[in-house]
């Protein structure tokens, strides 16, 4: 009877002296998007938690937007350490205190990260080409620019969207007429000539795809790459074009939410999350660009990868006091029949 | 003790209410603040300035206006495909019965999100109506289902139908079957019978079908968004995008509360319309 009561007794220790550990242990909590991107992010989560010794926990947003107004509602006891974000929207973040700048000097993979791709409110983790990716069996031609979207042999087959990368395709159009964002209306008269060719509007990348599939378009004219790239195989209808000019690419950040108590250890997780090996098995399962130079892209996407100095930059906070104003237009004058 | 047990009596129902009042509480408040928020201008005043923006504009207007008309049509349309099926479902047998049953609670159950994807399956230009008709050469080219308001239409017919047949299901199988044996007794025929004795019975049901479909006709937003196609968009949707899109939440929330006042506004007409068809019908 002793012996098996001094069993219990060192396991009941042991259990305790387990619990008080894993008490001890910070939890940094990620809001991300859901689907493939929390994937990823799962996927390198043990290896990071025992880099960094803290325990991380992922919340979803259905997209940035979303999560900002989440911070917000939350701003005097925000339940998030760290968030995942569109630069654009990152930006929003910064201006209303919602984030704060990461402590740089606790971040010591950042010397990696290319001084472009990193921003005031944090640093990008990931970038994904936007382009035009279409069916060739479905569309009467071979795409190669961005103005061929403009052929009135797309009549109808042509899907576009201004929410992703709030309302880039406009700006891309302006580029296209001799305008620019801060010149917009070229873009907008472009965006007229382009109305016979619309058959359908998105909101969510995924529908891009999805609308192509149910062979309703057969062309998605601001499509990111990540959507198509498992179905990018040798002998694929589907086809990817990243045109020459002007190019651009979607940029998500990893940024620190204010007025949390944890920041010593999310600087540790920011920090691990752009080591590089990490970051390749995160972009292999995205089919995006790594941001650390170290770190390899995936085969499928090395062809359509721009040098760096060759993308547009956007003025993000001239966009976001003027965004308001392009969903309007594009309501009253692309899309109303 | 035998004092005790009146108090107790009266302390029960109000308990039973709390539950339900809390949460009432908790959704009144996100409508004061909703309200709230539509007055404020940019300094943080109070103004009327989002609502005279609303108002002043023909093209915002006309979201509402867009919504009314296609609940306004859709709802007798499902009204008009929903009686039928109640109907038989209340005369039917047991096990008939079990079948529709069935039927519309698998509906009932699935998402909506599932279910409006499956009619893009449906009405798209490879789905099962395009398809057999270009098959057999009935049409060259396919017919334009989605991203226009006919598409939409269909979605807000077809996907509320469940809200329409089952209160009118649980009111007509709850008529006394003799009234019908009655009425033929007197010499009335099926059709008199059904229009005289059956339907007039049923209106309550009618009453809140219409209702609940109508309802969820004008705030649609998973339909039109997904069947219009970026081309028909509804109130619900325009107020999403200026909440969550364009980060205006003074004139999202001013959009919301005109459109929580007309509707009430039509509940009312709705409610005072039955009354008097109940009043005259019997």
């Amino acid at each position: 009877m002793r012996p098996l009561l001094k069993g219990c007794l060192w396991a009941s220790a042991m259990h305790g002296l387990a619990k008080l550990t894993a008490a001890a242990q910070t939890t940094i909590v990620v809001m991300t998007w859901g689907g493939p991107f929390m994937d990823a992010l799962n996927d390198v989560r043990p290896d990071i938690e025992k880099s960094t010794g803290t325990k991380i926990e992922f919340v979803t947003q259905a997209n940035s937007v979303s999560g900002l107004q989440r911070l917000e509602a939350l701003k005097a006891n925000p339940q998030v350490d760290l968030w995942t974000t569109a630069d654009a929207t990152a930006a929003v973040a910064l201006a209303n205190g919602i984030v704060e700048p990461i402590p740089a000097a606790e971040v010591a993979n950042l010397k990696d990260i290319p001084e472009k791709l990193i921003f005031p409110a944090g640093p990008t983790i990931w970038s994904s080409p936007r382009g035009i990716f279409y069916r060739a069996d479905k569309t009467p031609f071979a795409i190669k620019t961005w103005e061929d979207l403009w052929d009135p042999r797309l009549k109808g087959l042509v899907t576009t969207s201004i929410e992703q990368d709030k309302g880039m395709f406009i700006v891309i159009a302006a580029l296209l007429a001799g305008g620019s964002e801060k010149n917009i209306d070229p873009g907008f008269d472009k965006l007229k000539a382009l109305k016979p060719n619309i058959g359908v509007v998105y909101k969510a990348d995924a529908e891009s795809l999805k609308f192509i599939q149910a062979g309703e378009v057969s062309v998605a004219g601001w499509a990111v790459f990540g959507v198509i790239y498992k179905l990018l195989e040798p002998g694929s209808n589907y086809k990817f074009v990243m045109p020459a000019k002007p190019q651009f690419m979607s940029v998500n950040l990893i940024t620190m939410v204010k007025g949390r108590h944890n920041q010593a250890e999310a600087a540790k997780v920011i920090n691990a999350i752009l080591d590089a090996g990490i970051q390749e098995r995160i972009v292999e399962r995205l089919g995006s660009v790594p941001s650390n130079k170290k770190a390899k892209p995936p085969a499928r996407i090395r062809d359509v990868i721009p040098p760096l100095n060759e993308l547009y930059n956007p003025d993000w906070e001239y966009i976001n006091a003027h965004y308001g104003e392009w969903v309007e237009r594009w309501n009253r004058e692309i899309v109303s029949r | 003790m035998q004092r005790a047990l009146p108090t107790e009596r009266n302390a029960t129902p109000l308990l039973l209410l709390l539950p339900g009042l809390l949460t009432i509480a908790v959704f009144f408040a996100a409508v004061v603040t909703t309200g709230a928020t539509s007055l404020l201008d940019a300094q943080g005043g109070w103004s009327l300035q989002q609502y005279a923006r609303f108002l002043s504009d023909g093209f915002y207007r006309d979201f509402v206006w867009r919504s009314f008309r296609i609940a306004g049509y859709c709802t007798p349309i499902t009204l008009l495909l929903g009686y039928p099926f109640a109907y038989t479902m209340s005369r039917s047998s047991p096990p008939v019965r079990l079948t529709l049953t069935l039927v519309l609670v698998v509906q009932f159950f699935t998402s909506y999100i599932v279910r409006t994807y499956a009619l893009i399956l449906v009405l798209g230009n490879n789905g099962i109506i395009n398809r057999p008709l270009l098959f057999l050469g009935v049409i060259g080219r396919p017919i334009p289902l989605l991203f226009h308001e006919a598409g939409v239409a269909i979605a807000l017919i077809l996907v509320p139908l469940p809200f329409m047949i089952f209160p009118i299901y649980s009111v007509l199988k709850n008529i006394e079957p003799n009234l019908a044996v009655a009425a033929a007794s007197l010499g009335a025929n099926r059709t008199r019978t059904f229009w005289e004795v059956t339907f007039p019975l049923s209106l309550p049901g009618v009453l809140a079908g219409i209702v609940l479909v109508f309802l969820f006709d004008l705030t649609a937003y998973i339909m039109p968004g997904m069947l219009g196609g970026g081309y028909f968009n509804m109130i619900a949707n325009f107020i999403q995008e200026q909440a969550m899109a364009v980060l205006d939440k003074r004139f999202a929330s001013a959009i919301s509360i005109v459109l929580l006042l007309v509707t009430l506004l039509i509940l009312y007409v709705i409610h005072v319309l039955g009354s008097r068809l109940r009043g005259a019908s019997g």
